[in-house]
């Protein structure tokens, strides 16, 4: 691969477990994600000599995961398989199941299943909202991007992505009022 | 976990709290490798555009020199196995040369075929010496059934044989003169030796459907062994419904 293959391997590293929680948090099932954003970084291996570094890479590689995503919530492969995995299934392992996201080890059990339970229903929330709404609230509320950075990565104007965030925001704070 | 009143919006900051307080999911270990993997697993489709078009600036050229050469090599077989339309012909020019500037030494004649429409028509013949007749050709098939129409012949089409060499006797021409006026026919030229005076041939035109009776009755034996009657022109054109022939001796 050459010079350009330790480049990438060093962007691969440095932020596969963004892309990979944008993609999970995006399609809401583990195995999605996973080619989800193996397709996402093999689409930046080969658009990296059409990079014009007129944005910061962060912002080029979320903007290819959100593209890749939409693409894929569009597609009917995508649509069957969710109508077969539950949220909460867990990546078997040769070593046993796993539970799909990570243990916080200060909780109590009880604690943790609660814990647990809270996100399962926050991911149904947001998978609820449209493509573009959805977009915008896990990069901007899961992810801690700025108003520019999520505008960048979207593709919108600055004031399409807060009128989105905002009705994003009002959906899920109904959806999940006495929930959480 | 503590219930809020179901009426109210879930509070912005705690909502915003819940969504940022998400756990993380991290991708697998293995990660960087299944990406290499892809990356070098791409589509069948992807790696035939690229075995046969890429780099474009070498295979493109290559692959249309290819192409071109497939079909001149196909146009020239067919060329080939193409049954040839070309006819052998005696090229007019030829003949001509061989008459001009050299007046003195070739016989030829310009008659008027007064016939139904006056034509002229110009017979250049080879070289004639003494005691020979010009040469004529074998006689095509009969024409009959053609309609009574004058054509005109071009030197080019002059038959060739070997020469004859006898004269037609002076008391046959009455006879002969006789057979071409049954037959429809005219008299257009009478060929003479310019040193004895003997006839060395007629020509004549005869209609065509008289062609063939008139040859039969000429060669009988019973009215001459040696007197033959050949149409002039090799192949007369289509449609003509008259015959330039000859009789001469042989």
């Amino acid at each position: 691969m050459g010079e350009e293959s330790i480049n990438f391997d060093e962007l691969v590293l440095e932020h596969k477990d963004k892309v990979f929680n944008l993609c999970y948090r995006f399609l809401g099932n583990y195995e999605e994600a996973d080619d989800c954003a193996q397709e996402t970084f093999v689409k930046v291996y080969r658009s990296l000599k059409g990079f014009r570094r007129e944005s910061s890479v962060s912002t080029w590689i979320y903007r290819i995961a959100v593209n890749t995503c939409k693409n894929r919530v569009a597609s009917a492969q995508y649509r069957r398989s969710r109508n077969m995995v539950r949220l909460d299934e867990p990546k078997e392992t040769d070593d046993g199941a796993r539970p799909v996201d990570i243990g916080d080890e200060k909780l109590s059990p009880a604690a943790e299943a609660g814990r647990r339970q809270t996100g399962e229903l926050i991911q149904e929330a947001i998978d609820s909202l449209p493509r573009d709404q959805r977009s915008v609230v896990i990069l901007r509320d899961v992810e801690g991007l700025s108003y520019e950075e999520v505008a960048e990565a979207t593709g919108l104007n600055l004031g399409t992505v807060k009128s989105k965030l905002a009705r994003a925001r009002q959906e899920l704070r109904e959806k999940l009022k006495g929930l959480v | 976990m503590d219930n809020k009143d179901k009426r109210d919006m879930l509070p912005e900051d705690e909502y915003l709290k819940q969504m940022s307080s998400l756990p993380k999911v991290k991708a697998p270990d293995d990660f960087l490798q299944k990406v290499r993997a892809r990356i070098e697993r791409r589509p069948l489709r992807e790696r035939i555009i690229d075995a046969l078009f890429v780099p474009f600036r070498i295979k493109i050229p290559l692959e249309v020199a290819a192409v071109t050469a497939t079909l001149l090599l196909v146009m020239s077989s067919f060329d080939e196995i193409r049954p040839s339309k070309q006819l052998a012909s005696v090229p007019k020019s030829d003949v001509e040369e061989a008459v001009v500037g050299k007046a003195d030494d070739y016989k030829y004649q310009v008659y008027a075929n007064k016939g139904r429409d006056e034509e002229k028509s110009e017979v250049i013949l080879d070289k004639i010496e003494s005691g020979t007749a010009p040469a004529v050709q074998a006689a095509p098939a009969a024409t009959e059934g053609l309609k009574m129409k004058k054509v005109e012949y071009k030197e080019s089409r002059l038959c060739e044989r070997e020469a004859s060499r006898g004269f037609l006797r002076a008391d046959a021409l009455p006879a002969i003169k006789g057979y071409i006026e049954s037959s429809q026919g005219v008299i257009t030229h009478i060929e003479s030796d310019k040193n004895s005076g003997k006839t060395l041939y007629i020509d004549a035109e005869i209609p065509a459907a008289s062609y063939e009776s008139f040859k039969k009755k000429i060669e009988d034996p019973a009215v001459s062994r040696n007197i033959r009657v050949e149409p002039i022109l090799k192949d007369p054109p289509q449609g003509s419904n008259i015959i330039q022939i000859r009789i001469f001796m042989i």
